[in-house]
């Protein structure tokens, strides 16, 4: 609608104020075009109201459009139909840098022709000269694919076509050519310039009155201010250089694949739709599960060699010599083993014998009474051990005790039958069991 | 210096010392499968290049390999191929790995790119790019269909970063096989460039794009 507005303004058919009204026939115009529903106008004027329009200071009820509305217009108009497409690189630059014989004498022309304030607007130039060329560049890339999608005998057709866009492509790459030429020239120039100004200043004569001081030093102010300005678009052309050497590079390899192209072009443009078309049925016969993809088997599997050699990295080992073990291992006592087992016979023996007395000494006491000595004798006698004697008859003590029996116990010594026992025999006398 | 070793036995060129120093590798990656480009590993192409009858006999010897050097839109690599279809004697499926649906497809679609940005110097591949394709390609309704199992206005986060998944496995073997060059790393939005080798895709699948009518009525005959 702000397009519509901006053009009805300049054409005249509107003022720069209007009303509602004609903005409600903008929208009905627009919707008319597009075939789209007419929007609520309230609605729209409140969204665009203040950014794009503001109300009429001295007629209410009536619009204009801002400043901001009216640049952005122009600015999509300039992209749009960007004047500098039929201009060359080479004229602009000419025109805003160059340096004519004496017109630089102080450095206040400096500043006018070059200061930052003043070339702002130069600078824009060429960059927007730069962009109208990248446009080009990328269009003329469209113009090239769509040579690769057409068929063969459309394709034929477009070449003729296609040499006129390559032409205009050679003639910017020379243009660009001389541009550059120019701008070092300028760049040249300038830096002559700014060289002067310096010189002016270290071949003033060092001052000695108040009026040579105040000299001197506006020289000094004066080259660097110059420097300052040369330093500014020196920066200003590298960016450029950068933007320049970037076209220039797509022109050639552009260049290079076009000559490429006419060698094999049938050839290319039929891979490309085959490809394209294979594309399409490897699409077709494929059927997708949630993680996997498979093909119809009429579909092609095809491989390629893949023998990786692994390499295995060994653990860590270590190397060292073993060391040699302090110990002395000894050899197996045999003698020593025997008497061990010997003895742990006569061990187990005896256990075995132990209890089986006891078993009869229990059974024994249940039925009638034991005398003590007699009972150990009789052990003695048929065991010839008065180890076995005496725990049996400290067990059956205990047992007696435990169980309740009657134990007498009488101070008379009593010698076991057994001589050989002779200082045992006292302390058996002390313990002489009752009958029971 | 190649033409010392002219017999067919005779393997003295790895004795030589720049054969020596990159031997390693450059038989590493020729039997992974690896198409080894001018310009992704120029030391190591130049020495296959140098002794290219060396190595070719080496391998058609010791391997039953054929080692090919390809050209194709002013960019040269070398590979390892089989001598013929049925692998020779190279049945041993330990020896040759196939390309999964998903990857040729994929492949098919990064070699279609490749034409279509074929007059930019850089073929670099964003999956945004991938998405559009999906999205709004020539076949966004198979490309949907296959990705997603059905067609929908909307398709969730979920099944997006599932799609992201596949086609970022794919080019990841893309990758091993010298087909693409990634940029960014793991963490970043996949982002590659198609390197002029996936034109070995094209010859893989020669007989079929050489006559690709042919092919449509195989299939179609298939079919019915």
């Amino acid at each position: 609608m702000i397009f519509l507005l901006y053009e009805k303004i300049s054409t005249g058919e509107l003022d720069s104020s209007f009303s509602t009204v004609d903005i409600k026939n903008a929208l009905i115009e627009i919707s008319n075009i597009n075939h789209i529903e007419i929007p609520q106008t309230e609605r729209i004027i409140k969204s665009l109201l203040n950014y794009f329009l503001r109300h009429h200071p001295d007629q209410p009820g009536e619009y204009h459009l801002t400043d901001f509305a009216e640049s952005l217009v122009e600015m999509l108009n300039r992209k749009l139909n960007n004047p500098y497409k039929s201009l060359k690189l080479k004229e602009s630059f000419e025109k805003y840098f160059s340096i004519r014989h004496n017109e630089i004498s102080s450095a206040d022309d400096m500043e006018t022709k070059f200061g930052k304030e003043f070339i702002e607007g130069h600078k824009n130039i060429i960059r927007h000269h730069l962009d109208a060329l990248d446009e080009e560049m990328q269009e003329a890339y469209l113009k090239l694919r769509d040579i690769l999608h057409a068929e063969e005998t459309d394709a034929t057709k477009m070449v003729s076509n296609f040499a006129l866009t390559f032409k205009k492509f050679g003639e910017r790459a020379e243009d660009i050519n001389h541009a550059i030429a120019q701008k070092d020239r300028f760049l040249r120039d300038l830096r002559r310039i700014t060289d002067n100004f310096y010189n002016d200043y270290t071949s003033f004569p060092i001052p000695l009155t108040e009026q040579g001081r105040s000299e001197s030093e506006k020289l000094a102010k004066d080259w660097r201010r110059c420097a300052e300005i040369y330093q500014e678009i020196e920066f200003f052309f590298t960016t450029i250089d950068k933007k320049i050497a970037n076209i220039n590079r797509q022109i050639y390899y552009a260049s290079g694949k076009l000559t490429e192209l006419q060698e094999n072009f049938s050839a290319r443009a039929k891979m490309k739709l085959a490809v394209k078309l294979l594309l399409k049925l490897s699409l077709d016969y494929a059927r997708g599960s949630r993680d996997e993809v498979i093909f119809d088997k009429r579909f092609p599997i095809r491989g390629h060699v893949h023998e990786p050699q692994r390499f295995f990295t060994p653990g860590r080992h270590e190397f060292l010599p073993e060391r040699e073990s302090n110990v002395i291992e000894q050899d197996d006592d045999a003698e020593y083993a025997e008497e061990v087992a010997r003895e742990l016979d006569i061990e187990l023996d005896r256990d075995e014998k132990i209890q089986h007395w006891i078993e009869f000494g229990k059974e024994l006491i249940t039925q009638e009474s034991i005398t003590m000595s007699s009972f150990m004798d009789q052990i003695m006698k048929s065991e010839n051990d008065l180890i076995i004697a005496y725990k049996v008859a400290s067990e059956i003590m205990e047992y007696a005790n435990e169980n309740g029996f009657d134990i007498t116990i009488e101070q008379n010594l009593v010698k076991l039958s057994n001589e050989e026992i002779y200082l045992w025999k006292t302390n058996l006398k002390q313990i002489k069991t009752t009958d029971f | 210096m190649e033409n010392e070793f002219k017999t067919d036995k005779d393997y003295g060129f790895l004795k030589e010392e720049i054969v020596e120093k990159y031997f390693s590798d450059i038989n590493f990656y020729l039997l992974s499968g690896k198409h080894m480009g001018m310009l992704e590993s120029y030391s190591l192409f130049a020495v296959i290049d140098d002794y290219y009858e060396n190595f070719r006999l080496f391998y058609l010897n010791l391997y039953k390999l054929e080692l090919v050097k390809a050209t194709f839109d002013m960019d040269s690599w070398f590979y390892l191929d089989f001598f013929d279809e049925g692998h020779g004697k190279l049945s041993d499926p330990s020896r040759f790995l196939t390309l999964t649906a998903f990857q040729t497809i994929t492949g098919l679609m990064l070699f279609d790119m490749y034409y279509t940005g074929y007059f930019q110097k850089n073929k670099i591949v964003t999956w945004s790019d991938i998405r559009q394709t999906i999205l709004e390609g020539d076949h966004w309704e198979s490309f949907q269909k296959l990705l997603f199992g059905t067609l929908r206005e909307h398709y969730t986060d979920q099944e997006w970063n599932s799609a992201e998944r596949k086609f970022r496995d794919a080019v990841q073997r893309f990758e091993k096989l010298g087909w693409v060059v990634k940029k960014g790393n793991q963490a970043q939005e996949l982002n590659f460039e198609i390197r002029s080798s996936i034109f070995r895709l094209g010859e893989i699948y020669g007989n079929e794009l050489n006559d690709i009518d042919k092919f449509v009525q195989y299939m179609k005959k298939e079919e019915a």
